[in-house]
Order: C-alpha cells, then sequence, then structure tokens
C-alpha cells in the first residue's frame, strides 16, 4: 500500500467536498424565496418570522450560516423538508436503498455485457464478432435509454405481460420480485456504461494481446481460455474500476431518468419530486449527497488503484 | 522533372499539413464520409425547420388525433393533440442542436483558456485541477437542476449547465495538448526567439490543438443531445408546447400504449442524431490518430 498516495488523494477529496459545500451552501442562498418566508407558512405574523430567523439563524452572516451548515452536515442533520415537514435524513434514508441497488445492478450488467463484448471484439479482431460488438457499442452510446425503456415496457409488459412496468419491492421481503421489477430499468440504464466498457476493454484487450507476456504465455502452451481469462483479461479489472468512476455522473443522471420513467421510490424521484414541489432544503440536500457521493467513489477508485494496480502500489508510472 | 512533381504531390499528402491528411482519410473511409454526410442534412433540416415543416410546430388538429404513419398528409401520424409528428420532430431536431451547439459553445469557451493556461503555468494547473473536480462532483443533470431551481426551467439553462459539465473534459484535453506541444522543437525555438507566452500559446500551441479538440466536440455533441432529451423529459428544459425530441417522448408517455410511434418517431430520431455526429466522431479521431 502506498500510504502516502492514498493521503494525497484524500486530502484532495477533503479540499474538493469543501468546495463543493461551499457552492451547494451558496447555490441554495441563491434560489429565490425568503427560506423564512417559506417556513413559516401563510399568512405569518413579524413575529414568527422573528422567531424563524433566530432559530434557523438566518439573520446571522453568511459565514456563520456556512459553518452551522457543514457542523449540522457531519452530524447528520440535513434539516427539515419545508413541505412535509420530516427530516431529510430519514427521507434519504429511505429513498437510497433502491437507487443504490438499482445501480449496483446495472453496473453488474454494463460490466458483464461490456467485458463479454469487448474480450469477443479483441479476440476476434476483423471478423464479426468484432462488427457485431462495435455496433451494439456505438448504438449503446447514441440511444436515449429512457426510450429504450419505453420500448421495453411496451414489449415485455403491454404485449407479453413478463414484467411489471413500474412499482417496486424491498429485496430484503421478496427477492425475486425485487429482480423483477429491477431488471428492466436496470438493464436500460446499463447501456451507456455497456457501451463504454466494451471500447475500453476491447482496447485493453487489444493491446494486452501485443504484448511479450502474452506471447510467452502462449509460448508456454496455456490453453486459450486461460490466455485470455487468467492473463490478458486482468487489466480490464482497472479498466471498469476506472469507468465507473468516471462515468458516475452520467450514471446519476440516468437514474434519476430511468426512476421517473419506472416509478421507483428512489433518490432521484425524490429529487425530482423537490424541484417541482419547489422544497430547496430537500433540494440543498440532494445535491449535497450527490456530490460527496461523487467524490468519496473517486476516492475508493483510487485507492483500489494502489490494491488492484502494483505499478501505482508501488508509486511508478500509471 | 514531372515525377518529381509527382512524388511532392503525394508527400504533401500523406506528411505535410495535418489537416488535409485527416480530411483525405476522412472522405476515403466510406462510414466517416456517409456519418459526415447524415450530419450535414441533420443540420440542414434543423436549421431549416420552419421553412421545410409542412404545419406549424403547434398546429392541432382535432379531427385527427392519434393518426397512424402513412395517415394521408401525416406522414410521420399525430400525436395526442393532432400535432404532426413530422413537423415537432424537426422543430425538436432544431432544439437538439440547439443545445448541442450551445453547451459546446460555453464549454469552449471557458475550457480551452483554462486549458491553455494550466498547460503552461502549475500553480495555475493545481488551482484549475480542483476547480475541475468540484464541477465533476456536480453532474450536469445536477447543475441543471439547480439553474432551473433558481432562474427557471428553459432551454437556454439546460445548455448552459450541459456546457458546464464539459468544461472539466475540454480543459484537461486541452492541457494536455498545451503539454505536449510546449515540449517541442518549434516551440522552444520561437522562445529562444523572444516569443511571449501570449504569442506562444496563441500562434503555435492552440492551433496544434485544433485536431483533438475538434474530435472532443464532435464525441460531445451526441451526449448533450442525450442529455438534453432526459432534462427535456423530467421537465428541466424546453418548455412544451414547444417542440423538443426530450417532450415528445415525455407527453408520448401518457399514451404510447394506444399510440407507439409518438414514441418511437421521436426517440428514433434522437438515435439517428446521437449515431451520425458518434460514427462522424470515430472517423475523425481515426483520421487524426487521436486517441
Amino acid at each position: 500500500m502506498n500510504v502516502r498516495h492514498i493521503a494525497t488523494k484524500a486530502g484532495q477529496a477533503i479540499l474538493t467536498l469543501l468546495l463543493a459545500s461551499v457552492v451547494v451552501f451558496l447555490g441554495a442562498r441563491a434560489l429565490p424565496g425568503d427560506p423564512a418566508l417559506t417556513l413559516a407558512g401563510e399568512n405569518p405574523s413579524p413575529d414568527l418570522i422573528d422567531a424563524i430567523n433566530e432559530k434557523y439563524g438566518f439573520d446571522q452572516p453568511l459565514i456563520v450560516q456556512y459553518g452551522r451548515f457543514v457542523l449540522a452536515a457531519l452530524r447528520g442533520d440535513l434539516g427539515r423538508s419545508s413541505r412535509s415537514g420530516l427530516e431529510i435524513s430519514d427521507m434519504i434514508g429511505q429513498t437510497l436503498p433502491v437507487t443504490i441497488q438499482l445501480a449496483v445492478l446495472a453496473v453488474g450488467i454494463a460490466a458483464l455485457i461490456g467485458i463479454v463484448f469487448g474480450v469477443a471484439a479483441a479476440y476476434w479482431k476483423g471478423r464479426w464478432p468484432e462488427w457485431v460488438a462495435n455496433s451494439a457499442a456505438i448504438i449503446g452510446l447514441s440511444v436515449p435509454s429512457f426510450w429504450l425503456g419505453m420500448l421495453a415496457i411496451l414489449l415485455f409488459s403491454v404485449r407479453l405481460g413478463w414484467l411489471p412496468a413500474s412499482g417496486y419491492v424491498s429485496i430484503f421481503e421478496d427477492p425475486l420480485g425485487a429482480l423483477s421489477h429491477l431488471i428492466m430499468p436496470a438493464f436500460v440504464l446499463s447501456t451507456g456504461l455497456a457501451a463504454v466498457v466494451m471500447r475500453q476493454t476491447r482496447s485493453g484487450m487489444l493491446a494486452a494481446f501485443a504484448t511479450e507476456y502474452i506471447v510467452a504465455v502462449r509460448a508456454k502452451g496455456l490453453s486459450e481460455r486461460r490466455v485470455v481469462i487468467n492473463h490478458a483479461l486482468r487489466n480490464s479489472m482497472i479498466v471498469v474500476t476506472t469507468i465507473i468512476g468516471l462515468q458516475l455522473g452520467a450514471l446519476i443522471a440516468g437514474v434519476v431518468i430511468t426512476e421517473r420513467l419506472f416509478g421507483l421510490p428512489g433518490f432521484g424521484k425524490l429529487t425530482v419530486d423537490a424541484i417541482a414541489q419547489r422544497d430547496y432544503a430537500v433540494i440543498q440536500a440532494a445535491v449535497l449527497v450527490v456530490a460527496a457521493s461523487y467524490v468519496l467513489i473517486n476516492l475508493v477508485v483510487d485507492v483500489l488503484y494502489t490494491v488492484i494496480d502494483p505499478r501505482v502500489r508501488v508509486g511508478g508510472s500509471q | 522533372m514531372t515525377e518529381l512533381v509527382e512524388v511532392e504531390k503525394s508527400t504533401s499528402i500523406q506528411y505535410r499539413t495535418g489537416s488535409k491528411r485527416a480530411f483525405y482519410r476522412l472522405f476515403h473511409n466510406p462510414l466517416g464520409l456517409s456519418s459526415a454526410i447524415v450530419v450535414v442534412i441533420i443540420v440542414l433540416i434543423a436549421s431549416l425547420a420552419a421553412v421545410i415543416s409542412p404545419y406549424g410546430p403547434g398546429d392541432a388538429n382535432f379531427g385527427a388525433l392519434t393518426q397512424r404513419p402513412g395517415t394521408a398528409g401525416y406522414l410521420l401520424g399525430t400525436d395526442n393533440l393532432g400535432r404532426d409528428m413530422l413537423t415537432r420532430t424537426f422543430w425538436g431536431m432544431q432544439a437538439s442542436l440547439l443545445v448541442g451547439v450551445i453547451s459546446v459553445l460555453v464549454a469552449i469557451v471557458i475550457g480551452v483558456p483554462l486549458g491553455l493556461l494550466s498547460g503552461s503555468n502549475r500553480y495555475i494547473d493545481a488551482v484549475v485541477s480542483r476547480l475541475s473536480d468540484v464541477t465533476l462532483a456536480f453532474p450536469a443533470l445536477i447543475v441543471a437542476l439547480g439553474l432551473a431551481a433558481i432562474n427557471g426551467a428553459n432551454l437556454t439553462n439546460a445548455a448552459i449547465a450541459i456546457g458546464i459539465s464539459y468544461i472539466p473534459v475540454i480543459t484537461r484535453v486541452v492541457r494536455v495538448e498545451t503539454l505536449r506541444i510546449s515540449a517541442l522543437d518549434f516551440v522552444t525555438s520561437a522562445k529562444v526567439q523572444g516569443a511571449g507566452q501570449y504569442r506562444i500559446l496563441s500562434r503555435y500551441v492552440l492551433p496544434n490543438a485544433l485536431s483533438p479538440l475538434i474530435v472532443q466536440v464532435t464525441m460531445i455533441i451526441p451526449t448533450a443531445i442525450l442529455m438534453e432529451a432526459g432534462l427535456s423529459f423530467l421537465g428541466l428544459g424546453l418548455q412544451p408546447p414547444m417542440p423538443s425530441l426530450g417532450v415528445m417522448l415525455a407527453e408520448a408517455q401518457q399514451y404510447f400504449t394506444v399510440a407507439p410511434w409518438a414514441a418511437v418517431v421521436p426517440g428514433l430520431a434522437i438515435l439517428l442524431m446521437c449515431l451520425s455526429f458518434n460514427i462522424l466522431g470515430d472517423a475523425l479521431r481515426d483520421a487524426h490518430d487521436v486517441h
């Protein structure tokens, strides 16, 4: 383990998080409308406004308000919804598991499809499997995923009646039911990611096949299956990890749209509903959660590098 | 003598100017050539939507609701308000392309100077890379949500949000090119001759960084088009009744089980646009040898 490398990355992540929290805080203050008025409800008395201002510290200088905001967020206190009055951390705690299940399943499908197609395209370079894989990848990059979702609903739910078109059941109560609800959204969400993974796997495998160590293991007489899977494909692990870090932003956007299409009660739906209801406290918290998870997951990816890739581990060239 | 001229001609194609060689390669690649032609047709359709559309984008015919494609007068059918799908698709393509162009412009105007500066000064580089990290932590959709909450949902805000999210991408490409080109001999020679920083960046570095930049832009446009469709689908882009392909899909979601073409047509239009830009981008990348 290269402790110094990890420490640098962690320091950068903390700095990024702090800057992101400033952006979120100032962004929330730039929103139209007086927060005290929003909280007070209809026809508030001036005393009530003053009381709210004092209680939430809206009358304090911005820097003090920011300090309180960060300290509260660090304690897990994200405030209350100005519409429902519920604790925002509870609302996120209920919706985030749905989204994580969807995202994990989608990443799994994308990795599976992407690696299989990528390996096939590189192994049978210049033959029909490469052509098929390349075409699939460029279509995957070009197709709007939610449109694919609508077509899938039309086919599998309306025409064939095999899968439910919307809704959600917990994976802990009914695993099979949960899978039937999640498989179509997860597949739809995975298209773009699968295409990127396929392209990277293909070029990684092509580079690997050209190296001397592959020539060496072939000369040793290993079976083709072991050459491909045990030796050439190992590098794809690094590729897939990198892509998931880089593509996380696109994945988050995809999650929001997919949840909307399939009526999944996840974090994306929470965010879109908050926008529609102008529930600024929830919007602010949701944006902060997205930014924080983006930074944290990329930090994890960086640390994983040092585990997977020996070159990074010893601090050599990447 | 003629032989000599011949040789010079062929070398000028193969070795001399990068852009000529790239054009030569692009137009001798059938896939690249045809995608370039389709892109030109798409741009023409999008910019001439007002002229070539058979109807107005909001013209409703309540006597011809959800007509199938191929109905007389409605080549691609009508939607649930009796509006011509062909007309709305043309206008939707215009909105998509507009968002693609505006977002790329936003990303270039901010990203190119940042990339040039961070590639030539390591203090600026440190600051810019932190700012890039912060920007990346806010996906385009989140920026769009924020802008919509502050300024209201419309096409320009959606395009700006998408553009902001691509600034780090453009910055990174230009930064890498600046580092690479600055180390080349002809830049050193210009420095020795007393060329200032500004002159080196504008006269020597930027023109040589154009190829990878053009390739990157061609790759960004389809993702921006997809993003716009997604934002409009969520109600964060162009507002109805103006047609955007995403708005059309969002509306079709209400009744696409009875009129599937209302969902199929705009989706196919998005697919066609993105496919041709992506194929062109791949062909340009191969032609320019950028990887």
